[in-house]
C-alpha cells in the first residue's frame, strides 16, 4: 500500500505527494496539494497509502481521522489536533511535533523516529509498536497509555510523564530522561539497559 | 503495492502480506502464526496466498506455514533446502524472483542464523530478525555477532537511507533511523572512526 514514486524532476530523491507527480518543492501549486492532502485526512474515512513529505502543516484538525500505510515523514506539525485518530502502520519519522493533541489516539506500528516532540498531549492512547527511537520530546504527556512494544532507545526526554502507563515490552535503552515521571507504571515491566 | 501487518502471539512476531493493489495471488512473509485474524486480512482484501517467503527457518517464523499449506496451494522460498519436510525454491544472495509482478530481491545476511535473508521489495526491506527497531540480531557467539554485524555493514547499510524495514520483531523502522540511533550500528561506527 505504499508509494514508493518518486519525484519525477531530476536529481529530486523525495517522495512524490498522493495525487501529484513531485514533491511539495517541485509542485507547481504546493500549497493546493497540501491542503488536498490534508482535506482528505480531514474527512474521517479510511486513508491508505498517503504520501507527503517535507510540509509545514499548522492549526488543522485532524481528529477522528483514521490513516493506514502512509508516508508523512519530515513535516512540521504546529498545534494539529490527532485526537481520537486510528492509524496504522504510518511513517512520521524525522518530524517536528508543536503543540499537538494525540489524545485518546489508537497508534498501531507507526514510526516518528528521529522527530522532535514539543508541549504534546499522548494521554488516554494506545501506542503499541511504535517506533520513538532517538526522539526529543520536551514538556511532553503520555498518562495513562498503553505503550506495549514501543521503543524510545536513543531518546531525549525532558520533562515528560508517563504516569500510570502499560510498559509491558517498552524500551528505554541509551534514553536521556530529565525529570521523567512513570508515577504508578510497571516500569519493571520495561527496558532500560542493554543486555 | 499493499503491504499488510499482522502480529503473531506466537514467538512475539511480526508477519506480512505483501500484494497488489487490486487482490490475488499474494505473499505472506514469516508467518509465525495462521490464525483467524490474519485468514480475514487475506480473504477481505481478496488475496490467494500463493508464496511463502522466509527470512529464516526459526520456529517463531514458519509455525504458521502447516495451516496455511492446508487451505492455500502455496510454494516456498527460502535459503534451506527443506522447511518442515515441505520442499523450498531455494534462493540465494542478489537473487531476484518476480511473484506475481511483484519483484522480490533476496539479501543473504547470515550471523544470527547461516540462512537469513533480507527481501527487499520496491524501497521496503523485510529483515526477520537481523535488524530489528533498535536491535541486531542476538547470537550465539562472538563470532556470529561479527558476521552478523559485518553482513549488515556490507550489505544493508550502503542502501538508500529512505528504505523502509519491516522486521521480524517490534516496531517497523527505517535504515536511517537504525544508522542513527540504534545502539550496535552506532557503536561499530565509533569503533571504526577511532
Amino acid at each position: 500500500m505504499f508509494s514508493f514514486k518518486g519525484c519525477t524532476t531530476t536529481g529530486c530523491t523525495r517522495i512524490a505527494v498522493t495525487g501529484s507527480d513531485h514533491c511539495l518543492k517541485h509542485a507547481q501549486s504546493p500549497d493546493e496539494l497540501r491542503d488536498a492532502v490534508i482535506r482528505s485526512l480531514e474527512h474521517h474515512e479510511i486513508v491508505g497509502s498517503v504520501s507527503m513529505t517535507h510540509a509545514l502543516i499548522r492549526d488543522h484538525n485532524m481528529s477522528g481521522s483514521r490513516m493506514y500505510a502512509s508516508n508523512m515523514a519530515s513535516n512540521v506539525y504546529v498545534d494539529c489536533d490527532f485526537s481520537e485518530s486510528f492509524v496504522q502502520l504510518s511513517f512520521f519519522d524525522f518530524s517536528k511535533f508543536i503543540r499537538c493533541r494525540f489524545t485518546d489516539i489508537t497508534l498501531k506500528y507507526c514510526v516518528f523516529a528521529g522527530s522532535e516532540f514539543t508541549s504534546c498531549d499522548f494521554s488516554g492512547s494506545d501506542i503499541l509498536h511504535c517506533n520513538f527511537l532517538g526522539i526529543n520530546a520536551v514538556d511532553c504527556s503520555f498518562d495513562d497509555s498503553d505503550l506495549y512494544f514501543s521503543n524510545f532507545t536513543n531518546a531525549s526526554l525532558s520533562s515528560v510523564t508517563f504516569r500510570d502507563c502499560n510498559l509491558t515490552k517498552s524500551y528505554f535503552v541509551g534514553s536521556e530522561r530529565s525529570e521523567v515521571n512513570f508515577k504508578y507504571s510497571n516500569y519493571e515491566e520495561a527496558v532500560f539497559t542493554r543486555t | 503495492m499493499k503491504i499488510f501487518f499482522h502480529f503473531s502471539v506466537v514467538g512475539f512476531s511480526n508477519s506480512y502480506l505483501v500484494g497488489n493493489q487490486d487482490g490475488g495471488d499474494a505473499m505472506v512473509i514469516d508467518p509465525g502464526v495462521m490464525d483467524v485474524e490474519l485468514l480475514k486480512i487475506i480473504e477481505e482484501n481478496g488475496y490467494y496466498i500463493r508464496y511463502i517467503l522466509l527470512t529464516h527457518r526459526h520456529e517463531a517464523h514458519i509455525s504458521g506455514i502447516k495451516v496455511i499449506k492446508k487451505i492455500y496451494d502455496a510454494e516456498i522460498y527460502a535459503n534451506s533446502m527443506a522447511i518442515l519436510d515441505y520442499p523450498v525454491h531455494v534462493i540465494s544472495h542478489k537473487e531476484v524472483v518476480t511473484l506475481n509482478g511483484i519483484a522480490v530481491e533476496a539479501i543473504h545476511v547470515p550471523g544470527h542464523s547461516s540462512d537469513s535473508l533480507v527481501y527487499r521489495i520496491g524501497k521496503a526491506l523485510f529483515t526477520g530478525d537481523v535488524l530489528t527497531c533498535g536491535f541486531i540480531g542476538n547470537t550465539t557467539n562472538e563470532l556470529s555477532r561479527s558476521l552478523l554485524m559485518r553482513s549488515i555493514m556490507e550489505r544493508l547499510m550502503p542502501l538508500d537511507e529512505t528504505y523502509l524495514i519491516f522486521p521480524g520483531h517490534g516496531p517497523p523502522t527505517t535504515l536511517k533511523a537504525e544508522k542513527l540511533f540504534n545502539p550496535d550500528i552506532f557503536e561499530y561506527y565509533q569503533q571504526v572512526h577511532h
